[in-house]
């Protein structure tokens, strides 16, 4: 059985007569990689916000290991679990650190079921595999894109994960600091060994991250590798 | 150049010169005087005072915390009318609010009066002249500042982080106190500091609730028992306990405000569309507010106005407003004039920032921070010290002493709007007019003006309502003879005469008005505001 399984999922926006997309089919193996990509305006980021728990489908499920994530249909949610509970990890395009938090703060920041000493240990664990520990203690406008990228996926790994969704993670960052964050990424995800959806435009993205590759397209999904 | 130098430095001595003074005349204080303030002013003083400064904070940070996040997070009923109404207390004073609800709510008010032959009960139902109904009248007249400035602070937080935060295990509602709370604090703390001062300087409001703060004895000790140096003494005390606050706020701050910038490609909040039980709870909480502040205020204003029939207090009236209108026509233009020039003279002569425009841009906020109380007397012993110096007869209390007063206190206000539209002009256009052959007078004749009038303009309509709506300054440094409405407004309510000064306070409030009309039209009106 498959870890990520997400069927013939429908999602409309409220005031849109069209769906954004409908009868979406798509599974996933435990600690494998999916690339979505395809034009803009085609859903890819709604995709990701559905799965997260921050859109209702209007018709499908998505079932994660052995738990429904969300069920619907005939446009009634059956089981809708809300984004707190999911255990589903987030890196959105620009980072978005909590700007009035430090770098370990922000990386603390969803490991309050944890004790002190717990919470320090995973936060310094996250800061030597990201290699942040110059900058742990400075506020985000205070460090590099880079870092700031690299504190928020070790913000989004920290409270380990079922699922981590990446969307367009790398967009506003230069090719140099990319290839450096693709390493980087590829490291903490093996040593976490986390599941993970990434949405992007860049073939490099694709090609040095992903196992497995889907273009939404026309409302519909293609599986390309 | 160097008359612009001297003008600068000159200006920024004016605002800080007559603080010396303050604190010399202070020092004089007879030992039996002092021992008769330690034990019988100073400890009610400080009883009241930071009793209702901590109430009112707390309180406005309680409403105006609330009403900011649901008109920002949520879709209810009215949101968008709403969002405008919960600003309007801005345009009435603390002390008009004061008048009208002791005038409503006292023993011998409309209010009592209906209530206690139905509760068959003779004593005094709602004691209104009290500590509680002091801050409540505060808060309904100060919260609007931490509601303006908290939701501007609220649109800086994206969607992406909120959904960060849920996506991290968080609740909604925790999501709302360990994010969007804490990320608020410096613009929260900074909105309480602005409703403590306001606090800390109110003297309308404590004077006709008969509350004893600060500022009320330093007008008894001026003009009940003629004693100029206990005035001093406490003023002295009242600058220290501001300056703390501000330390204090400082501390709380931790970083500054650069880091809360939104990114450019990430959302602001989106709006929630509500249940039909919370839309009409919100909806009904908001009207019940706004009935409170704006609409009982404003009906009782003109209930009473309608019953004046008197032809000669109608006169009086008309004189009385031409005093408010010359007087702060004559105040806003000296702010906004030396403004103008100050900031030309920056344009034109400094090239990068030094001594004097660092002296200049932070001595000249001083005075909008000092009660109006205390720079009466500061004003008076300065004024006292160069009739002494110069031999020459410059009454203490005259028009020229009197704009004077207006300038230090208020030149911050048009200096802030002149200087912060001045900063978005290029240097390079005076460079071109330079090489153009502008230099000088006809560089801002040409240039400055045309570019900076409608700065000007605003910073002089600002500066002009202040000045229409100032109470203690002006009570205490006036000519005799030039009694303004908010000066009329205290001498009417001291004698529980809360019909004749319905007048004054509707014309008051409607010059309140102008600014909230003219900022909430244009866009971005919230930050504008805050």
């Amino acid at each position: 059985m498959s870890y990520l399984e997400i069927k013939k999922l429908q999602h409309s926006y409220p005031k849109s007569e069209e769906p954004t997309f409908s009868n979406i089919s798509l599974t996933l193996d435990k600690n494998s990689t999916l690339a979505i990509i395809g034009p803009s305006g085609e859903g890819k980021s709604t995709l990701l916000r559905c799965i997260a728990g921050f859109e209702n489908i209007q018709d499908g499920s998505i079932q994660l290991g052995e738990n429904y994530l969300c069920k619907s249909t005939n446009s009634s949610l059956s089981t809708n679990l809300p984004p707190e509970q999911r255990n589903i990890g987030i890196v959105p395009q620009n980072s978005c650190l909590f700007p009035h938090l430090t770098i370990s703060e922000n990386i603390a920041f969803g490991l309050f079921k944890l004790n002190k000493s717990e919470r320090e240990t995973r936060v310094n664990e996250l800061i030597e595999v990201m290699q942040l520990t110059k900058c742990r203690n400075s506020y985000a406008h205070e460090t590099s894109g880079g870092q700031q990228q690299r504190a928020a996926l070790a913000r989004a790994l920290a409270p380990k994960p079922k699922l981590l969704l990446l969307d367009e993670p790398f967009a506003n960052l230069d090719n140099e600091l990319k290839t450096h964050l693709h390493d980087f990424l590829n490291t903490a995800l093996k040593q976490e060994g986390i599941t993970t959806i990434m949405v992007t435009h860049s073939q490099r993205d694709v090609e040095k991250l992903a196992k497995h590759i889907v273009e939404l397209k026309d409302k519909k999904m293609n599986i390309l590798k | 150049m160097t008359f612009t130098k001297y003008f600068s430095v000159a200006i920024s001595l004016l605002v800080i010169v007559p603080i010396f003074f303050l604190i010399f005349e202070s020092l004089l204080i007879e030992s039996d005087v002092l021992a008769h303030i330690i034990k019988y002013e100073l400890t009610a003083n400080l009883r009241n005072t930071f009793a209702l400064t901590i109430s009112v904070c707390a309180l406005s940070a309680v409403i105006g915390v609330y009403f900011a996040w649901i008109t920002t997070r949520y879709n209810f009923y009215g949101k968008t009318l709403f969002e405008k109404t919960l600003i309007l207390p801005m345009a009435i004073p603390a002390y008009v609010y004061a008048f009208i609800y002791v005038g409503l709510l006292d023993y011998s008010g409309s209010f009592q009066s209906w209530l206690r032959p139905l509760m068959s009960y003779d004593d005094n139902l709602i004691h209104i002249r009290s500590l509680p109904g002091l801050i409540l009248i505060l808060t309904f007249s100060l919260y609007p500042y931490v509601y303006l400035i908290t939701k501007s602070a609220f649109k800086s937080i994206s969607q992406n982080q909120f959904d960060c935060s849920r996506s991290l295990g968080l609740s909604s509602r925790q999501t709302f106190f360990k994010l969007c709370l804490r990320s608020i604090k410096p613009w929260l703390s900074g909105a309480l500091l602005l409703v403590a001062m306001e606090c800390m300087a109110d003297f309308g409001a404590a004077a006709i609730f008969g509350i004893d703060v600060f500022t009320t004895s330093i007008y008894k000790s001026w003009f009940g028992f003629h004693s100029i140096a206990s005035a001093s003494f406490l003023s002295l005390f009242l600058i220290a306990t501001a300056l703390l606050l501000v330390f204090i706020k400082s501390q709380f701050d931790g970083h500054n405000l650069t880091a809360y910038k939104t990114e450019v490609n990430n959302e602001p909040l989106s709006c929630l569309t509500v249940t039909r039980s919370k839309n009409m709870c919100l909806f009904l909480l908001s009207l019940i507010f706004t009935i409170l502040t704006f609409i009982i205020p404003a009906l009782q204003l003109i209930i009473w106005a309608l019953e004046i029939d008197n032809i000669s207090y109608i006169y009086n009236f008309l004189k009385y407003s031409f005093n408010t209108i010359l007087l702060s026509f004559l105040g806003a233009l000296a702010c906004a004039l030396t403004t103008f020039f100050l900031i030309s003279g920056k344009r034109l002569y400094f090239k990068k920032s030094n001594l004097i425009l660092k002296l200049q841009d932070w001595t000249l906020p001083i005075g909008y921070a000092l009660p109006g109380a205390v720079l009466a007397v500061c004003i008076f012993l300065f004024m006292t010290f160069l009739k002494d110096l110069t031999g020459l007869t410059l009454a203490t209390s005259s028009l020229v002493t009197l704009t004077l007063a207006y300038l230090i206190r208020f030149i911050a206000v048009s200096y802030n709007k002149i200087n912060n539209d001045n900063k978005r002009i290029p240097k390079s256009y005076d460079e071109v007019a330079q090489t153009l052959g502008l230099t000088g007078l006809s560089q801002i004749y040409r240039l400055h003006l045309p570019l900076l009038k409608k700065s000007f303009l605003v910073g002089f309509i600002l500066t002009f309502i202040d000045i229409c709506k100032e109470m203690p300054l002006t009570l205490m440094t006036r000519p005799y003879g030039w009694d303004t409405l908010a000066i009329k407004i205290y001498e009417y309510t001291s004698e529980g005469e809360w019909e004749l000064a319905s007048l004054p306070a509707i014309a008051i409030v409607v010059i309140g008005l102008i600014p909230i009309v003219m900022l909430s039209k244009s866009s971005g009106a919230h930050n504008e505001l805050s």
